[in-house]
C-alpha cells in the first residue's frame, strides 16, 4: 500500500485525507436526489459528526442505516477491526470510550475476526453519547473485559447467560448497547448456519422452540411463517438479534437481517428484479414493509477509482444488508444498511 | 484485469484530470464520469473480506 508520505508527495494528500475520502462517499451516496429522499436532514448530521470517528490512516467500516418506509433519516456505524495504539476519538458522543480503544488497540491483533465501533442515532440532533458495539466472535472469554472498559460490567454477564440458553445453532457473536441506560435493551446477535436456516425453512416449529426454550414470548404462529418465507428467500446469509433486558428478560423486538452476496452495482437491479433476489424482494412488497424508495436506495451501489501515479485509489459503496423486525409479532418498516469503503490498491491484489 | 492493465487502459486526459482534483466534489464527478472498473478480488483484496462480503463473520459457524 502506498504510504501517506508517498500519497503526500504526489500531492494528493489533501484528497485522500479520511475526512475528504468520507466526504466523497457521502456525496455520492446522497447524489441523484437520494439525499433527502433517503435520509432527510440527518445526512447532515453526518458530514459535521462523522469526521472525529477517523482515525489513523485506513478507513473505518461505515454503515449507512435507513429505513425504506416512513419519515427518512440515517443512523451510522462506524467499525475497526483493528484500531491505532495511542490513538482515541475526539467526538464528545464517544467521551469515556478511551479505555475501550486502548483496550481493543492491543487485543485485536491477538483475535483475528473481533471487531468494535459507535453507532450514531441522527435522526433528530446531535446523539449525546453514541451507542457501542462489540463483536467478540467466538471469543467468550474477551466479554468480561470489554464491558469492563466502559463501565458496564453486568452487560457481560447477560450476553454469557443469553449464550448458554440459546441452542447451539443460534449462538450469539455481538452485541450493542447505550452507555449509562439502564432501561435501554441490550441487543444481541448472532449468525444462522445455512443447515439451520434449512432446518427453520421446513419446519417453523424448530424456531418456535428456540423461542420458547429462551423466554422469548413476543411472537404468534403469523410471525413464525413470515420467518420461515423469509429464510426460504434469503439470497445469501442472515442473522437475528433479541433484546434482553438487565433482569435477563427478552424484549418484544425481534430481527432477522438479510445479507446480499456480492454483485456488481450495474447487475444489482437485474439481480434484485429477476435473479437470486427477486424471491425476497417479492416478499417485501407482498408485506408492505418497503416504499418505492428501495430501487433508489439500491442505486446507491458503486465502485470506482482515482488514479494516483502507479496506484489506484478505490471508493465504494454496497448495499450489504436489510433488516426485518418485528415487535409483538408486528412487522415493522425494514432498514438497508450500505458499506462506504475506501483505500488504495497497491500490494493488495 | 490487473491493476496495471487498469492504469495502461487510461487515457492521458483521465491520468491528468486526475493529478488535478482537489475537493470531494471534484472527486466524486471524476468517479462517476470516468466510471473505472475494478474486480471483485480487487474489492475483496481492499475491503479485507470478512464481514464486508461474506458477512459470516463469526468464523466457526459453519457456511
Amino acid at each position: 500500500m502506498w504510504s501517506h508520505d508517498a500519497k503526500m508527495a504526489a500531492g494528493h494528500h489533501e484528497l485522500f485525507s479520511l475526512e475528504n475520502v468520507l466526504q466523497t462517499l457521502l456525496l455520492i451516496a446522497e447524489d441523484d436526489g437520494r439525499g433527502q429522499l433517503l435520509f432527510g436532514e440527518s445526512i447532515n448530521r453526518a458530514k459535521r459528526l462523522l469526521p472525529d470517528y477517523l482515525v489513523g490512516k485506513t478507513f473505518p467500516n461505515v454503515y449507512l442505516e435507513f429505513p425504506l418506509m416512513g419519515e427518512p433519516f440515517l443512523d451510522v456505524s462506524v467499525g475497526y477491526k483493528d484500531f491505532p495504539a495511542g490513538e482515541g476519538i475526539r467526538a464528545p458522543s464517544a467521551e469515556g470510550t478511551q479505555e475501550m480503544l486502548d483496550w481493543f488497540s492491543g487485543t485485536a491483533p491477538a483475535f483475528p475476526g473481533i471487531s468494535c465501533g459507535y453507532e450514531l442515532d441522527l435522526k433528530h440532533k446531535d446523539p449525546s453519547k453514541a451507542g457501542i458495539y462489540f463483536h467478540p466472535d467466538r471469543y467468550r472469554e474477551l466479554v468480561l473485559p470489554f464491558c469492563r472498559t466502559i463501565g458496564e460490567d453486568d452487560k457481560a454477564q447477560l450476553y454469557l447467560n443469553a449464550a448458554d440458553r440459546l441452542p447451539a445453532a443460534w449462538k450469539p457473536s455481538y452485541f450493542g448497547l447505550f452507555r449509562g441506560r439502564p432501561d435501554a435493551p441490550f441487543r444481541i446477535g448472532g449468525y444462522l448456519s445455512d443447515s439451520e436456516m434449512a432446518a427453520c425453512v421446513k419446519d417453523p416449529g424448530r424456531i418456535h422452540n428456540v423461542f420458547d426454550r429462551i423466554g422469548f414470548r413476543a411472537y404468534h404462529s403469523e410471525m413464525l411463517r413470515q420467518m420461515s418465507e423469509l429464510l426460504a428467500a434469503v439470497p445469501g446469509y442472515s442473522d437475528f438479534q433479541f433484546d434482553v433486558f438487565l433482569d435477563g428478560t427478552f424484549g418484544d423486538t425481534f430481527s432477522l437481517d438479510v445479507y446480499f452476496p456480492f454483485v456488481q452495482p450495474e447487475e444489482m437491479p437485474a439481480y434484485f428484479q429477476e435473479g437470486e433476489a427477486a424471491k425476497f424482494m417479492k416478499l417485501l412488497n407482498c408485506w408492505k414493509v418497503a416504499d418505492a424508495r428501495l430501487v433508489p436506495a439500491l442505486e446507491m451501489a458503486f465502485e470506482g477509482a482515482i488514479p494516483v501515479n502507479e496506484d489506484l485509489y478505490i471508493y465504494f459503496l454496497r448495499p450489504n444488508w436489510l433488516k426485518v423486525r418485528w415487535i409483538q409479532g408486528t412487522l415493522q418498516p425494514a432498514k438497508l444498511y450500505v458499506m462506504m469503503f475506501a483505500d488504495s490498491l497497491t500490494e493488495k491484489e | 484485469m490487473k491493476m496495471d492493465e487498469i492504469l495502461q487502459g487510461l487515457t492521458e486526459e483521465q491520468k491528468e484530470a486526475a493529478k488535478n482534483l482537489k475537493t470531494p466534489e471534484e472527486a466524486k464527478a471524476f468517479l462517476k464520469e470516468n466510471n473505472i472498473k475494478l474486480s471483485e478480488e480487487q474489492l475483496r483484496a481492499v475491503s479485507g473480506g470478512m464481514d464486508i462480503w461474506s458477512c459470516r463473520c463469526r468464523s466457526d459457524v459453519e457456511s
